[in-house]
């Protein structure tokens, strides 16, 4: 090889270095002046026609006027919140009722226990409320959401030296898709599809597995 | 001086006593502005001061920017190093824009972290760029604990505080002494550099009573603890810390509790929870307690290097740290290492 092409070679890399780093250097400027001409643009909205007639409107439709506005926001706000938590302990209420109805008969010899749910019109918030009911009890709830396909799964404290909540539910999307994650005693997670029949069958071939694999390895209600 | 001058920035020292009186005076001014802060800091870490001022003609100040010089990487930038917030403060007097101008003119790399609510605009025109850095959660103290308790705070935090009282954990005020080992488990925990125990000796010499450590104990032993700024109108928690082994007993939703009811007994207006990344854990955990979100931007002069306030490698890299946490929390190499550390 000789000097010329050395050279040439040099030439070339330099060449491609110095057009990277201005390359970069004009992509860092441009970003950052976006972002700093964003930041300021915050407040000179704030004093703009646009702005005002936006306060204005929603005085009107609050009823109030634009300097009521915080207070009022405040208000509703606080309200909208009173109602979450009405709601939350409304959905607490029925979880414990619906989780009375499908519980385990507690002379039931089987290890572990598996308990499969479906609820036809519930969705991701539902599932996990009532698994959440279920993390106190000694079984292994695999619960679906009809809404949403959702998927919670819970195990009860005393198993989960030998369970992961989390571990099933990954098994469980990992064949019928979506995906799930959580704690060894609470998993939430969803397939996304629009039905859940499919989701509905992997869920019990699972927990029978789960089952099948205690019978090869556990005496029966030895944990019992 | 009028608007649109010339702003003539000049130095300031941390001893000057102007500085304490106009940030004092100043409505937004931050436990992140005061001299008293900047002197634990530049004692500890022996940072470089940058601290700038304009004045009226009569010799007051009209406008703060404070700063110290932290060397990152081959270059050194001038930043508020460890904090949320460095925002120059300016009375109506000062034109933001001249001010930020005059920074500009001074050379090197300015980097002033700045939230959505404070009032300082007109970095673009001034030529500084700028760079996301998350977001502050901040409770306003609009109403009663008791209405707090019941209308903000989400249903989990209820939960989560009734579980640690069962449990018999219980909040005081704490020292130094125990809460050091306590933050530098959790450092170990998460691979990162620690501050060494004589940088919080020196906030609370310094600070006195606006520097409070609050910590939470289970049958005597200490397992979390939480270094909040008690200053001026609002309670910053700045440094929460606890013992994995006992989160099952849920400390630090008990020690925001704390901290929130303490704000609220003494008449403050905002608990700012500090940053953190919208969709991580810990902003799912501090928005629990019904505070509202403040964009954070570092804004950088000049803007080509608006990369250095960028905490996107932190991000990247924190899932790897834990791995090299005996040598990066090494008593020695630790505090030495934070040094570069201006996140």
């Amino acid at each position: 090889m000789n000097d010329t092409i050395i050279v040439g070679l040099f030439a070339v890399i330099a060449l491609l270095a110095t057009s990277l780093y201005w390359r970069r250097r004009e992509r860092i400027v441009r970003e950052g002046l976006t972002t700093s001409q964003m930041f300021d643009a915050r407040e000179r909205t704030a004093d703009s026609p646009e702005t005002r007639q936006a306060a204005t409107a929603a005085a009107r439709t609050l009823s109030c006027s634009v300097s009521e506005l915080p207070a009022r926001v405040q208000a509703i706000d606080d309200e909208r919140r009173s109602l979450r938590n009405e709601i939350d302990t409304v959905r607490e209420h029925w979880a414990a009722q619906w989780w009375h109805t499908v519980a385990p008969d507690d002379n039931t010899d089987d290890w572990p226990s598996v308990v499969h749910a479906t609820l036809p019109k519930g969705d991701h918030d539902d599932v996990t409320v009532l698994a959440k009911q279920a993390m106190d009890e000694p079984v292994i709830a695999i619960l679906v959401g009809g809404a949403d396909a959702s998927l919670g799964v819970a195990v009860g404290q005393e198993l989960t030296d030998h369970y992961s909540a989390s571990d099933i539910a990954r098994e469980i999307t990992d064949h019928a898709g979506g995906g799930a994650g959580g704690t060894d005693q609470l998993a939430t997670g969803g397939t996304g599809a629009d039905d859940t029949d499919e989701l509905e069958v992997v869920c019990r071939s699972v927990g029978d597995e789960l089952t099948d694999r205690a019978v090869q390895t556990q005496p029966r209600g030895v944990h019992k | 001086m009028s608007k649109n001058e010339t702003v003539a920035l000049e130095p300031i020292a941390v001893t000057d006593s102007d500085w304490a009186a106009f940030v004092a005076d100043h409505e937004n001014a931050t436990v992140f502005h005061t001299p008293e802060w900047f002197s634990a800091i530049e004692a500890t870490f022996g940072y470089e001061p940058n601290h700038l001022v304009c004045k009226s003609p009569d010799g007051k100040i009209t406008g703060l920017v404070p700063g110290v010089t932290v060397r990152d990487g081959l270059g050194k930038s001038i930043v508020v190093p460890f904090a949320e917030y460095g925002f120059p403060l300016l009375t109506d007097e000062v034109d933001p824009v001249a001010f930020l101008k005059a920074i500009t003119e001074r050379g090197g790399t300015r980097i002033i972290k700045d939230a959505s609510w404070s009032s300082v605009r007109g970095y673009n025109s001034a030529g500084f760029g700028g760079t996301e850095t998350g977001t502050a959660i901040r409770l306003g103290l609009t109403s009663s604990f008791d209405a707090l308790w019941h209308e903000r705070f989400d249903k989990d935090v209820r939960r989560c505080v009734r579980t640690a009282r069962a449990n018999g954990v219980t909040v005081t005020p704490g020292t130094v002494d125990t809460f050091y080992p306590l933050y530098l488990a959790t450092m170990e925990r998460l691979g990162s550099p620690q501050f060494p125990p004589g940088l919080f000796s020196a906030f609370r010499d310094e600070l006195g009573d606006a520097a409070t450590i609050l910590i939470a104990w289970l049958e005597e032993q200490p397992i979390a603890g939480v270094f909040c700024y008690e200053y001026g109108d609002t309670t910053t928690i700045w440094t929460p810390a606890s013992l994995a082994a006992h989160w099952e007993h849920r400390p630090n939703h008990l020690l925001y509790l704390e901290a929130i009811k303490r704000a609220c007994s003494a008449g403050r207006s905002i608990v700012d929870f500090g940053r953190s990344r919208p969709g991580s854990s810990v902003h799912e955990f501090k928005a629990q307690f019904g505070g509202t979100s403040a964009d954070l931007v570092s804004l950088v002069a000049p803007p080509h290097r608006a990369g250095r306030a960028s905490l996107d490698a932190y991000g990247r890299i924190g899932s790897i740290t834990p791995y090299f946490a005996p040598i990066l929390t090494n008593s020695t190499i630790g505090p030495a290492l934070k040094r570069y550390l201006h996140e």
